[in-house]
């Protein structure tokens, strides 16, 4: 009878409500649906049939529109001595990550299982490395934080809606601003690499005994022959950024993004492996920068994969862009 | 034009039934009865919309409630915290000016006609 059209309309308010709430609100709905049918039917001197329930629950609105309006449910994640534990967790498998990345790249500088070397100052050393590790990972949050909340308190309202154009303008494929910023970077990086790379110093040791640091150059000349490869990226990249603008199938430049980004996954795989081209760096600095080169080459291969995904979805929904496309 | 009007009408209200709400729940009463008051006043909703309403104010702490299982159905019943007062005299305030507000521009609207 009239209880399954009861049911049918509290099951849509609470359809994607937890169980705890979806109990409740469908406990609480159901008694003014009844109780305002008693009423009306009363008003009516009728007794209360599908058709004053009927006009009970159009008197109700419509359940998408309840549904939107309640609150979203918390969770147990979403009380703060969980978030903290959460946070810490995700502190301490940031570090073990950290640790594993160096653990492949410079096994001497993590030093846990030298045989021979002394237990008790490799365990000093590590503990130490670990505070040092939370501390700066702490403050690296503590600082996104800060910046999540002067936006959301003091920027994001008045100064949404222009954020939100501005980053459909950067996110649409085809957008010549884009483009053009995309060309003037890589124009930019070309020049300086090819002009000064032979210059480039960096500090040799970050923990060296004399007061003043001595800097070194970063690349010998062994880097040579990867200027050419570098170059022909680069290029790729600026012909792929005109693509973008000029050609209505998008699939075509993503498809071809992806494959410089897994051209480039393999350079830096490369020049990893070649690395350091100069001896003089310390055993740190270049254990630092060979994690660097690693999270580049993970950067490369998950921007490949994404824009494989991307291009996936172009040649399957692909519409003709707006502005410039031919 | 109706979708106009229905539209800025559904925003003024939300604020100011949610006020309304507040008052009304000075003394503990239930959904269906919230709903009869405010229509006496003169403030009829969509019945549905109230518990929503009711169920965000009871988050933010501005309401307590309580399920009484006695009589023909469960019924939930609201009243209002010290909190709640708190923020319910300041909405108050700012409703008035609101309105003393819109007075002035009203008077001056047709002193200009």
């Amino acid at each position: 009878m009239y209880d399954d059209m009861i049911d049918a309309y509290i099951e849509e308010v609470t359809e994607h409500m937890g169980h705890g709430q979806s109990k409740e609100v469908a406990r609480e709905l159901r008694t003014h649906i009844l109780d305002s049918a008693d009423a009306l039917a009363a008003e009516r001197k009728v007794p209360v049939d599908s058709r004053i329930v009927g006009e009970v629950i159009d008197k109700m609105g419509p359940a998408e529109k309840i549904a939107s309006m309640y609150p979203a449910q918390k969770t147990i994640l979403d009380h703060n001595p969980i978030k903290a534990l959460l946070s810490l967790a995700g502190i301490a498998f940031a570090f073990l990550m950290v640790l594993l990345v160096l653990e492949v790249v410079a096994p001497e500088v993590v030093n846990l299982a030298i045989p021979g070397s002394n237990p008790p100052q490799a365990i000093f050393q590590v503990i130490l490395s670990v505070v040092g590790a939370l501390a700066l990972a702490i403050l690296v949050i503590a600082a996104i934080f800060l910046c999540m909340y002067i936006y959301e308190s003091r920027l994001k309202t008045p100064y949404e809606a222009r954020l939100k154009a501005f980053e459909r303008g950067l996110l649409d494929a085809g957008s010549p601003l884009k483009a053009a910023g995309t060309i003037i970077a890589t124009i930019i990086w070309l020049v300086l690499i090819n002009v000064f790379w032979s210059r480039i110093p960096f500090i040799q040791s970050f923990t060296n005994n004399n007061s003043n640091a001595v800097l070194v150059p970063l690349l010998s000349d062994q880097f040579g022959p990867f200027l050419l490869y570098i170059n022909a990226i680069g290029i790729a990249g600026i012909v792929i950024a005109v693509l973008y603008v000029i050609v209505a199938q998008k699939w075509i430049p993503s498809l071809l993004e992806s494959l410089m980004s897994l051209s480039s996954a393999l350079l830096f795989i490369w020049i990893l492996a070649v690395f350091p081209f100069n001896t003089g760096l310390s055993v740190g600095v270049t254990a630092l920068i060979k994690v660097i080169l690693a999270v580049v080459v993970v950067g490369c291969l998950i921007g490949a994969a994404k824009q494989i995904w991307q291009a996936i979805k172009f040649a399957m929904y692909e519409k003709p862009e707006k502005g410039n496309a031919v | 034009m109706d979708d106009i009007f229905e539209r800025f009408e559904t925003e003024v209200k939300r604020g100011v039934i949610q006020v309304a709400v507040m008052c009304l729940l000075e003394k503990e009463r239930y959904g269906y009865d919230i709903i009869k008051s405010l229509k006496d006043t003169g403030l009829g909703i969509e019945e549905g919309t109230l518990y929503p309403i009711l169920r965000r104010l009871e988050d933010e702490k501005l309401l307590a409630s309580r399920w009484v299982t006695e009589g023909p159905r469960p019924r939930k019943y609201y009243t209002i915290t010290a909190y709640g007062k708190e923020i319910r005299g300041k909405l108050l305030g700012s409703l008035k000016s609101i309105g003393r507000a819109v007075d002035r521009l009203e008077n001056e609207m047709n002193g200009v006609n």
